[in-house]
């Protein structure tokens, strides 16, 4: 996985706005990455994940429910697209990417490929 | 009014995206803040971090909607007393983390609290709250005392 900062940002900016991109952490783990990124308010098919040139895009679509008998007293959380890029490495195996929705909370795990991950050396 | 600290924007160095909105909410809760002659930041001493809050009424109903991804149930409060509503808890890291495998975190953990005064008197014995998808949807009803009433004009 890539993880300079320029590359992802600069990928992200061309299609999607700062403000609608997610709270996202990242974590490698032996065999793969994790990525949580949060998307409250999103129902699980309104997430689209796709991998296309080596980057992986997360849309999702947060709906705001239009009701004219609503007087809003506050209205601080947002509604729209979020969306997400972030670029695939070497490292990783693009055919293996799960991911789980659960409670706003939207995780992807990457598989590396065999030759990334760590070997144990034998001493003989 | 006392003699408050000034505090800074932002002294987090972690990219945000909506760091610019919230500096502007701090902004705005610091000026409540010193209106009210309150102590800068004192309802926000318990909080690492401050949850998206929406607030509507209805005719009969207030509703409070806060985003709180990734929680447990069991770690979110909500109190009412009097015309004041607090929301507080705490958001836990899920899995057991080892710091030097983060490559990127942007994701907010640990106490948060949110008090608001709701604008008429309620009813705290009908407060109903649920948990879903990441957000906390909570259901207020007015006291019959402050419920619009239809008044029929007598011909």
């Amino acid at each position: 996985m890539n993880t300079r900062t320029e590359h992802k940002r600069e990928a992200a900016d061309r299609w999607c706005e700062p403000t609608m991109q997610p709270p996202t952490d990242i974590q490698e783990f032996e065999d793969h990455f994790a990525i949580d990124v949060e998307l409250p308010g999103v129902a699980a098919d309104r997430v689209d994940l796709q991998v296309e040139q080596g980057e992986l895009r997360v849309t999702a679509e947060r709906l705001h429910a239009v009701d004219e008998n609503r007087d809003y007293l506050a209205s601080e959380r947002r509604f729209g697209t979020y969306c997400r890029v972030f670029r695939l490495g070497d490292l990783v195996d693009p055919e293996g990417i799960t991911a789980e929705l659960r409670d706003g909370v939207l995780r992807v795990q990457i598989k590396k490929h065999a030759k990334a991950m760590p070997k144990k050396i034998q001493i003989n | 009014m006392t003699l408050v600290r000034w505090q800074p924007r932002g002294t987090v160095s972690r990219w945000a995206p909506n760091r610019d909105v919230e500096g502007i909410q701090n902004e705005m809760n610091r000026m409540f803040d010193w209106f009210f002659g309150r102590e800068s930041g004192e309802s926000l001493v318990d909080s690492a971090w401050i949850p998206a809050v929406d607030i509507f009424q209805d005719a009969d109903n207030y509703h409070v909607h806060v985003d709180l991804p990734g929680m447990q149930r069991d770690d979110i409060d909500i109190t009412m007393s009097g015309d004041s509503l607090t929301i507080s808890g705490e958001k836990k890291r899920e899995s057991k983390q080892d710091d030097d495998n983060f490559f990127r975190v942007e994701r907010s953990f640990g106490r948060f609290s949110r008090s608001m005064r709701l604008p008429s008197s309620v009813d705290a014995e009908r407060i109903s709250a649920k948990y879903q998808d990441g957000v906390l949807q909570i259901v207020i009803p007015k006291a019959e005392t402050a419920r619009p009433k239809q008044i029929k004009v007598q011909s």
